[in-house]
């Protein structure tokens, strides 16, 4: 299985890796017992319970006895101007919708 | 230009929308705890200013100059939120002096943070006035000036509400 989304992003949490009206890339993969690298640094979409459509990025990682990963936790690069790590809580890496690839930004 | 394409692209097809905010987007905005917050700066200075050369009241300075400076953070954090994220669009044509203010706020919280001045700190709460007149204004609210019922008891904007 690949996903492959184009996502719009809105709110400053992420800055500055990311800016507020940016659009991104993000992708995912998934082949039978392999599956994407997901690790500590990578930012990503991920369709949360309660906030709906967040991009964060990962700061721990929680394997399965076979080293696969079963869930994460996210924070966003502004603290100041983030949900904190604690409210979003663990997040199961079904709910992941992609890695970013690539942000397209406007031109300075 | 593959930005304003896609740009293009979502407003005749509006792409799914990923959210970076600080909390779930509830539309809520206030400046009224970032006014709070310039106040308190401001009267930790006038309390830092009563401190006698005891070990009690050298204490109480590291606690007071600590709290002042998380405080005057706290009034940026306040307004980069409602200036980021509420002002924007026909909003921002009609307050052009917005960013000016906005940046104002910046430089004088960060002052107010490296001072212990009760001037620089009635600095920070005269510029918060302006900006939460502007605020209420948008929201077609009308203000009013009076002291704050409590100390610093300085002048301070209030929204005429009811």
């Amino acid at each position: 299985m690949v996903n492959i989304s184009l996502l719009k992003v809105d709110g400053h949490s992420m800055h500055p890796a990311i800016k507020s009206g940016v659009f991104v890339l993000v992708w995912r993969w998934q082949m039978g017992q392999y599956q994407q690298r997901l690790q500590v640094g990578d930012i990503i979409a991920v369709e949360h319970g309660h906030y709906g459509k967040i991009i964060k990025r990962i700061c721990e990682v929680d394997l399965d006895s076979n080293g696969r990963v079963r869930e994460l936790r996210l924070r966003g690069d502004n603290e100041l101007a983030s949900i904190s790590e604690a409210k979003i809580g663990w997040v199961s890496v079904d709910s992941v919708i992609g890695k970013v690839a690539y942000v397209i930004k406007a031109r300075p | 230009m593959l930005h304003s394409l896609l740009q293009q692209l979502d407003q005749v097809r509006p792409l799914a929308e990923v959210s970076a905010h600080c909390d779930i987007p509830c539309g809520i905005y206030d400046p009224t705890p970032a006014q709070i917050y310039a106040l308190s700066v401001l009267r930790y200075c006038q309390q830092i200013a009563g401190l006698g050369d005891s070990l009690e009241d050298q204490a109480k300075l590291g606690r007071l100059v600590a709290d002042k400076e998380k405080h005057a953070e706290a009034v940026k954090n306040e307004v980069r939120i409602i200036w980021g994220d509420y002002f924007k669009g026909d909003l921002l044509k009609k307050y052009p002096d917005l960013h000016t203010l906005a940046h104002d706020i910046m430089l004088a919280g960060s002052a107010a943070k490296q001072s212990i001045s009760s001037d620089t700190a009635k600095n920070l709460v005269n510029l918060m006035n302006e900006f939460t007149k502007i605020f209420w204004d948008s929201k077609g609210i009308q203000t009013y000036r009076a002291a704050c019922p409590y100390e610093p008891k300085v002048d301070t904007v209030y929204p005429k509400l009811g």
